[in-house]
C-alpha cells in the first residue's frame, strides 16, 4: 500500500538517509530498527509529511503523495512523548481528528468512547492528561491515533519513556490491536526485543541504508553483516581473510566453516561465532582461553575469555583456569 | 524581628502614614465637589481609553513580534531582541524626547521636509496628539508581550503542532485549536501587564501628549501642582492605587497558573529559517517596522543633540544645518533669566546625588529584609506583601502623599531620594532574596564549626555569593533614580532639579536652544541609564526572573 523510494535526507550538512527503500503491505507492521540517531524518527516524519525529503518518492496505492500536506494524508502518528494536548481533558483528546473531520457531535461521542474502551481508558474520559501516568498518557495517545482510523499507524518509539513492565504490557497490548485490525503499521524502535516482539517484518536502518530486510526469525537467522550481527547482539564477530572454499582466516587462526562461501580467496569477510555454539575439549576450530569472567545468567553461564569470545556454558569453569574449546563448522557462520 | 525594623520603620513614616493622609484627605466630603466629580469621571474614562487602545496596538504589534522572535532564525534576530527591549528600561523624559527629536515640530523629519519643499510650518503634527501616546506606549511595552508570549511560544512543544497536523487539522485549525488556547494564559497575562503600565503612564502622556490628555496620574499632578486641589487630587490617587492593586492581583493570579503546566521544551528546536516567499516577506517586513520604530527614536536623540538644524528668525522654511557642541556647552553655563538659578548641568550632579543616596538607602534597608525573608516564618509572609505594596502606588501617588503629610519640611531636597527609596526598595529585597536563599544553611554550619565567627561567616560565606546579587540591585536603584520623573516632578525643587524634571522644563519653553539642551541632556541621560542597564544585564544571576 506504501511505497518508499529512495529517499534521501541531510540534517545539518550531514547525510542521515541516503536511499531508503521499502514497502508496507496491507495489514502488515513493519519495524524500522536502528539505533539511535540512525534517522528512523526522520523517516516517520517524511511519511507523516512533517518533513520533506530532500530526493526520493513516498506512493500511496500507487499514487504520488509529494505535495498532500500532512493533515490531508490520514496517516496517524504516535509520538514518542505522545504529544498530548495538555488544554484538552482525555476525552477531548482522542475525539480531536474526529473533530478536524467535522464529524456529527453523537458519532464523534460514539467514537471517543469505542476508543478509549479499546485501550481500557473509559473511566478516564474527564480526567486531565497531566494528572495521568506514563502508561495512560501512552494509551490516550493510542486512543487519539486510531479514533480516527487512520490507513496507515506509525509509531515512533512509543514505549521508549515506560518502564520495562509497563512496556511489556502495552507491548502485548499493541500486538493484539496491530494483529486485529487490517491497517498497516510503521513501528519504529532501538530496542530489539520490542521490534522482534511486534515486527511482521524487520527493517534494519543503519547509515541512511535499509541493510537488511525479513522476517525476525530470518533476519535473527541471517543478520547478513557484522554490523547487523553486533546490533542485535547475535555473538562474537570476527574479521578474517577468505581462503577460498570454506576456509577462513583469522587473528584466531584458520577457522573451518560448513558451507563453502562464494569468496574469491583474500577478500575480507566477516565471521559470526554465536555464544552457543562452543563445545568442550579439543577439536575443529579451537577456540579456548583462559577464563576471564564469569557471569550466571538465567539457564547457563557467560564465559569471557582472555581472548575476547564470550560463549554461554552449562557448568561453571574455574576462574583463571585454562578452558579447552572448539566450535564445529556448523557454528561458524559467514556474515554476508 | 530586629531585621524587619528598619524597613518598617521607613515605610510607616514614608509610606503609610502619607498614604492614610491621602485617605482621609479623599474622605473628607467637602473635598468632592460637582465639577470636581465629573473631572474625575472624563479623566478616569479618558485614562481607561487610552491605555485599552495602547493595549490593543501593543498587541497587534507585539503578537507577529512575539511570533517573529519565537520561529524564526533571521541575521538580524539577536539585534533586533535587544533593540525591542532597551525601551522598557529606559526613563520615560528619554523616550519622550528620542519620539521629539524624531516626529515633533524641531524633529529633524519636519526641519527636513520644511527645508525640502520650503514649508512655513512644520508638516507632521505629533507632539500633543493621542497618536503620540499611543506610540510611545506601543514602543514602551512591545517587549513585555515579545516576552511573555514569546516565552510561551518556544518553549510550545512543537509535536503538539504537528500531533495536531496528523490528525487532520489545517495550517488555520492547528492555530486555533493547539497554539491558541496554550498561548491564551501568556497572552492574557501580557495584555494585562501593558494595561497596566499604559493605565498608570505619566511622563510620556505630560511630554508628548501635554495637559490636554490629563489621564489618572497626569491628573493628580496638575491638580496638586497648578490648582492645589489637594482633596480632589487625593481622590484620584485613591482610584488609581484601587484599580492598580486590582489589576496587580488579576496579574498574580494569572501568572501562577501560568507556571503550571507542561514541562519546558529545548528554545532552538521551534526556530527555522523562513523558507516561503510568505515567511520571507512576513520576516523582512515585519523586522523593517521594529528596526524603524524602535531604532529611530533611540538613534535621532543623540543625532539631535549634536546636529544644528535651525531657521533664522522670520525665515522658517530656510534650515541652517550643521554638526555642534553648542547644547552641551550651555548646559555649563548659568545665564540669568534662565530656567533655572544654577547652571542646568547641576541637573546632573542632583540627579547621581539622589541615585547614590537611593543605593545606599534602599540597600540598607534592604538587605535585613531579604535575610529575613530567604529564611519565611509565619510573620515574613505575613508581612511580605505589605513590603511590595509601594509597587501599588504610582510616583505621582508617593510625590502627592509626601506633600500632604510632610509640606513644612519639603524645602528640603531629601525628599526626592526618600521616594526613590521607596520605589526602588521592593525591587532591591526581590532581588537580593533569592541570592541569600540559594545560600544552604549546613555552608554557615560548616564555616561556624570550622571555627568562624558570625562575622566572619558572613564575610567569607554570604557576603561572595550575594555580591553580585547586590552589585546588580544596587545599580537597579540607582538607574531607577536617575530616570524617575513622577515622583521627581511633585519634590523636585526648581533650584535643585534633577535630570529628567530639567528635560522636561527644557522641552517645554519655546526657543531652538532650549530644545537643544533638552535632547544633550537626555542623551546625557540615555548614555548613563544604558550603562546600567548593561552592568545589570552582565549581573543577572543566571535564570532569575525577569518581570
Amino acid at each position: 500500500m506504501l511505497e518508499v523510494i529512495d529517499l534521501h535526507k541531510s540534517y545539518q550538512g550531514q547525510p542521515l538517509l541516503e536511499g531508503v527503500t521499502f514497502s508496507v503491505a496491507a495489514g502488515e507492521t513493519v519495524c524500522l530498527l536502528g539505533a539511535s540517531g540512525s534517522g528512523k524518527s526522520t523517516l516517520l516524519r517524511i511519511i507523516a509529511g512533517l518533513e520533506e525529503a530532500e530526493r526520493g518518492r513516498l506512493l500511496w496505492e500507487g499514487e504520488d503523495l509529494a505535495g498532500l500536506p500532512a493533515h490531508r494524508r490520514g496517516f496517524g502518528l504516535v509520538f514518542q512523548d505522545y504529544a498530548l494536548f495538555p488544554h484538552l481533558n482525555v476525552a477531548e483528546n482522542v475525539a480531536f481528528g474526529l473533530r478536524m473531520q467535522n464529524r456529527p457531535r453523537h458519532e464523534i461521542e460514539q467514537r471517543v468512547a469505542e476508543a478509549l474502551a479499546g485501550v481500557n481508558l473509559s473511566a478516564f474520559a474527564d480526567r486531565r492528561v497531566t494528572d495521568l501516568s506514563g502508561g495512560e498518557q501512552q494509551r490516550v495517545a493510542l486512543a487519539r491515533a486510531l479514533a480516527t482510523r487512520p490507513r496507515l499507524l506509525m509509531f515512533d518509539e512509543p514505549l521508549g519513556a515506560l518502564d520495562r513492565t509497563l512496556r511489556q504490557d502495552l507491548l502485548d497490548e499493541l500486538r493484539r490491536l496491530l494483529r486485529g485490525g487490517s491497517t498497516p503499521a510503521i513501528y519504529v524502535t532501538h530496542d530489539q526485543e520490542e521490534a522482534f516482539a511486534i515486527a511482521d517484518r524487520l527493517l534494519l536502518l543503519h547509515a541512511g541504508r535499509i541493510v537488511r530486510q525479513g522476517s525476525p526469525a530470518e533476519v535473527w537467522r541471517r543478520p547478513g553483516s557484522a554490523w547487523a550481527a553486533r546490533f542485535l547482539g547475535l555473538g562474537n564477530v570476527l574479521a578474517g581473510r577468505a581462503l577460498g572454499g570454506a576456509r577462513v582466516e583469522t587473528a584466531f587462526g584458520v577457522l573451518e566453516t560448513a558451507q563453502a562461501a562464494d569468496v574469491p580467496a583474500g577478500q575480507p569477510v566477516s565471521l559470526l561465532i554465536r555464544p552457543g555454539a562452543a563445545r568442550p575439549g579439543e577439536g575443529v576450530n579451537p577456540l579456548g582461553g583462559r577464563v576471564a569472567d564469569l557471569l550466571f545468567q538465567n539457564e547457563h553461564y557467560r564465559v569471557t575469555l582472555d581472548n575476547g569470545l564470550t560463549f554461554h556454558l552449562d557448568e561453571a569453569p574455574p576462574r583463571g583456569a585454562f578452558l579447552a574449546l572448539h566450535v564445529p563448522p556448523e557454528g561458524v557462520e559467514w556474515l554476508l | 524581628m530586629a531585621l524587619w525594623l528598619p524597613a518598617s520603620l521607613f515605610l510607616a513614616v514614608f509610606f503609610f502614614h502619607p498614604l492614610s493622609r491621602i485617605l482621609t484627605l479623599s474622605l473628607n466630603p467637602a473635598a468632592l465637589t460637582s465639577a470636581g466629580l465629573e473631572r474625575a469621571a472624563s479623566v478616569f474614562a479618558f485614562t481607561l481609553l487610552q491605555a485599552v487602545l495602547s493595549t490593543i496596538l501593543t498587541l497587534l504589534l507585539g503578537l507577529p513580534a512575539a511570533w517573529l522572535f519565537a520561529r524564526y532564525d533571521f541575521a538580524a534576530r539577536p539585534l533586533l531582541r535587544v533593540l525591542t527591549a532597551i525601551p522598557f528600561m529606559l526613563p520615560t523624559v528619554v523616550v519622550a524626547a528620542g519620539f521629539n527629536a524624531w516626529l515633533g515640530g524641531r524633529g529633524w523629519l519636519n526641519l527636513l521636509l520644511m527645508d525640502t519643499f520650503g514649508l512655513e510650518t512644520p508638516p507632521i503634527r505629533f507632539v500633543g496628539t493621542l497618536s503620540a501616546i499611543l506610540l510611545a506606549h506601543v514602543f514602551y511595552n512591545t517587549t513585555i508581550v515579545v516576552r511573555l508570549v514569546g516565552n510561551a511560544l518556544t518553549h510550545l512543544d512543537p509535536r503538539l503542532e504537528q500531533a495536531a497536523c496528523t490528525l487532520g487539522a489545517g495550517p488555520r485549525r492547528v492555530f486555533t485549536a493547539v497554539t491558541l488556547p496554550l498561548l491564551r494564559p501568556s497572552l492574557l497575562a501580557a495584555a494585562l501587564l501593558v494595561f497596566l503600565f499604559d493605565f498608570t503612564s505619566f511622563g510620556v502622556i505630560l511630554l508628548l501628549g501635554g495637559a490636554r490628555f490629563a489621564t489618572l496620574e497626569v491628573e493628580i499632578y496638575l491638580q496638586t501642582i497648578q490648582y492645589f486641589n489637594l482633596p480632589l487630587a487625593a481622590w484620584l490617587a485613591l482610584i488609581q492605587l484601587l484599580c492598580t492593586l486590582a489589576f496587580s492581583a488579576l496579574y498574580s493570579r494569572l501568572v501562577t497558573r501560568l507556571t503550571a503546566p507542561v514541562g519546558p521544551r529545548p528554545a532552538a528546536a521551534n526556530l527555522r529559517r523562513p523558507r516561503t516567499l510568505r515567511q520571507r516577506l512576513f520576516v523582512a517586513a515585519l523586522s523593517g517596522l521594529l528596526l524603524l520604530l524602535f531604532a529611530l527614536p533611540l538613534l535621532s536623540l543623540p543625532v539631535r543633540s549634536l546636529t544644528r538644524l535651525e531657521a533664522d528668525l522670520g525665515q522658517r522654511g530656510q534650515v541652517r544645518y550643521g554638526l555642534t557642541g553648542d547644547y552641551y556647552a550651555e548646559l555649563f553655563v548659568n545665564r540669568s533669566g534662565s530656567l533655572f538659578y544654577v547652571p542646568p548641568f547641576r541637573a546632573l550632579f542632583n540627579s547621581l546625588a539622589y541615585a547614590g543616596l537611593t543605593v545606599i538607602l534602599s540597600l540598607s534597608l534592604g538587605f535585613p529584609v531579604a535575610s529575613a525573608l530567604a529564611r519565611p516564618g509565619r510573620l515574613e509572609r505575613l508581612l511580605d506583601p505589605l513590603l511590595m505594596l509601594p509597587l501599588g502606588a504610582s510616583a505621582v501617588t508617593l510625590g502627592l502623599g509626601f506633600i500632604v503629610s510632610f509640606g513644612r519640611w519639603l524645602a528640603s531636597p531629601l525628599f526626592v531620594p526618600l521616594a526613590h527609596t521607596l520605589i526602588a526598595l521592593p525591587f532591591v529585597i526581590r532581588s537580593l532574596q533569592p541570592a541569600l536563599a540559594s545560600i544552604p544553611d549546613r555552608l554557615r554550619q560548616a564555616a561556624a564549626s570550622l571555627g568562624a565567627s558570625p562575622a566572619r561567616v558572613w564575610q567569607t560565606v554570604d557576603w561572595p555569593i550575594v555580591r553580585r546579587a547586590a552589585l546588580a540591585a544596587a545599580v537597579f536603584a540607582f538607574t531607577v533614580s536617575l530616570g524617575e520623573f513622577g515622583a521627581a516632578a511633585l519634590l523636585a525643587r526648581p533650584e535643585f532639579p534633577t535630570l529628567p524634571t530639567a528635560i522636561y522644563r527644557f522641552l517645554s519653553q519655546p526657543g531652538g536652544m532650549n530644545y537643544g539642551q533638552a535632547m544633550a541632556m537626555a542623551t546625557l541621560l540615555m548614555l548613563v541609564t544604558g550603562a546600567g542597564i548593561l552592568a545589570i544585564e552582565k549581573l543577572r544571576l543566571p535564570g532569575a526572573g525577569e518581570f
